[in-house]
């Protein structure tokens, strides 16, 4: 049975730096998904993540366990992260919908040709259904960019992370009620901007 | 239910969160309204491709670029302490000679501070029944008759007894713990150390602090 990340963390302060490479391990694809999610730029989304877990490894002695749930405070950092660079772009949700890969991201070019040599076999045979599939999904990928972050981030730690209501409340200090009718907004929001592909489906 | 209404509860109604009230308002208004069944099975299609889309893998440059931040940080935190360390090796001995005497210096004024009130009577003439049952310790007893009592007996009298009363003196020690307030003031100023003291009523007492009487 795998260790609760409350346990690693523990073993973390006690100075056992292994403990917290298991939590990077175990966090690092979710992480750097929200993230790559959030920005829309995978470049950023990995400097993002690494400096998140920076900032919790000198958090180390402050964390509580049991206080709130680990994930809760990760995506808390990462979301404060995020907002920030947002800023200091200077202007909402800059996205770079091509340069996300929507199989494997190995850190360089990412063509049509890559995507459909390392497809998995149980998706299509067909070239033409894979380079289908991408627009769709580039399609949702822009319409989550379009989306006020104020209704993105919620978006986001529900549908693609899988958090829970109450955890997002946790993550956004928001109240529950609030985080209930945002979702809701941006799934309308989302509905309204991918109807063309919708309809076709 | 109208439809702007309705819209509101998609998101209970894919995740079978709804009240009975709402769901079974919900229910009526979705079976007259065509838009709406419409809709719903739009978000529900766009809901689902959100979720399908697939997970991004991280590079192993984050692994690597995070692992050497990682340990930068920990030298970081040995090269602190040591520096700290070797601060405190480096400084003369005089230092910690000087920076100990200030410390007993500091805490012989607390002490010394803390006794400089003892025995003293306050402004207002009046002193606690608790600091007085305090100092009936330190007392001296009066009278060889005093000594012949239990130690028990003793450290229930009061402080100042009078030699030919010491019946007296036991009955207002028992009645001690009655007395809420006593005013010492008059005594210290008319009376000198050396004297016996008389308890003349329950409201005059001393409390002498040192010294044999």
């Amino acid at each position: 049975m795998p260790e609760l990340d409350d346990e690693l963390m523990k073993r973390c302060q006690q100075g056992d730096t292994d403990a917290f490479n298991i939590i990077v391990r175990r966090h690092r694809t979710p992480l750097v998904n929200f993230i790559t999610q959030f920005l829309g730029d995978i470049d950023s989304a990995e400097d993002l993540a690494q400096e998140t877990f920076v900032r919790m490894f000198r958090a180390t002695n402050r964390y509580k366990a049991g206080a709130a749930k680990f994930s809760t405070w990760m995506y808390h950092i990462a979301s404060n992260l995020c907002k920030n660079e947002l800023r200091n772009r200077g202007r909402r949700g800059r996205f770079f919908v091509d340069s996300i890969t929507p199989t494997k991201y190995d850190g360089e070019n990412s063509g049509d040709e890559d995507l459909i040599a390392t497809a998995p076999a149980h998706v299509s045979f067909q070239p033409e259904a894979q380079l289908e599939q991408k627009e769709i999904h580039n399609a949702v990928q822009s319409a989550i960019a379009e989306l006020p972050e104020r209704y993105r981030l919620p978006l986001i730690l529900r549908d693609l992370q899988g958090l829970s209501y109450e955890e997002i409340s946790n993550v956004l200090d928001l109240p529950l009620g609030t985080t209930k009718s945002r979702i809701n907004r941006a799934r309308l929001m989302l509905k309204d901007r991918l109807r063309y592909f919708l309809e076709s489906l | 239910m109208n439809c702007l209404k309705a819209e509101e509860h998609f998101s209970e109604y894919l995740e079978d969160a709804f009240d009975y009230q709402t769901i079974k308002a919900f229910d009526i208004h979705l079976a007259d309204c065509e838009t709406c069944r419409h809709e719903l099975t739009l978000f529900q299609k766009s809901v689902d491709l959100l979720r399908q889309l697939p997970q991004i893998e991280p590079s192993s440059d984050l692994d690597v670029a995070l692992q050497a931040r990682l340990a930068n940080i920990q030298v970081e935190t040995i090269s602190l302490r040591r520096r700290i360390l070797e601060a405190i090796r480096a400084q003369p001995i005089w230092t910690f000679g000087g920076l100990a005497t200030v410390m007993l210096v500091v805490v012989a004024g607390i002490f010394l501070y803390q006794n400089a009130f003892v025995g003293k009577v306050p402004q207002d003439g009046r002193v606690a029944v608790n600091d007085l049952a305090g100092k009936q310790q330190n007392a001296t007893p009066l009278s060889p008759r005093y000594f012949a009592q239990p130690a028990s007996r003793i450290e229930k009298m009061p402080v100042a007894v009078p030699r030919l009363n010491i019946e007296r003196a036991f009955e207002y020690s028992f009645n001690f713990p009655a007395l809420e307030e006593l005013d010492v003031r008059e005594k210290l100023q008319s009376r000198r150390m050396e004297q016996h003291y008389i308890l003349q009523t329950v409201n005059y007492t001393d409390v002498p602090t040192s010294g044999g009487l």
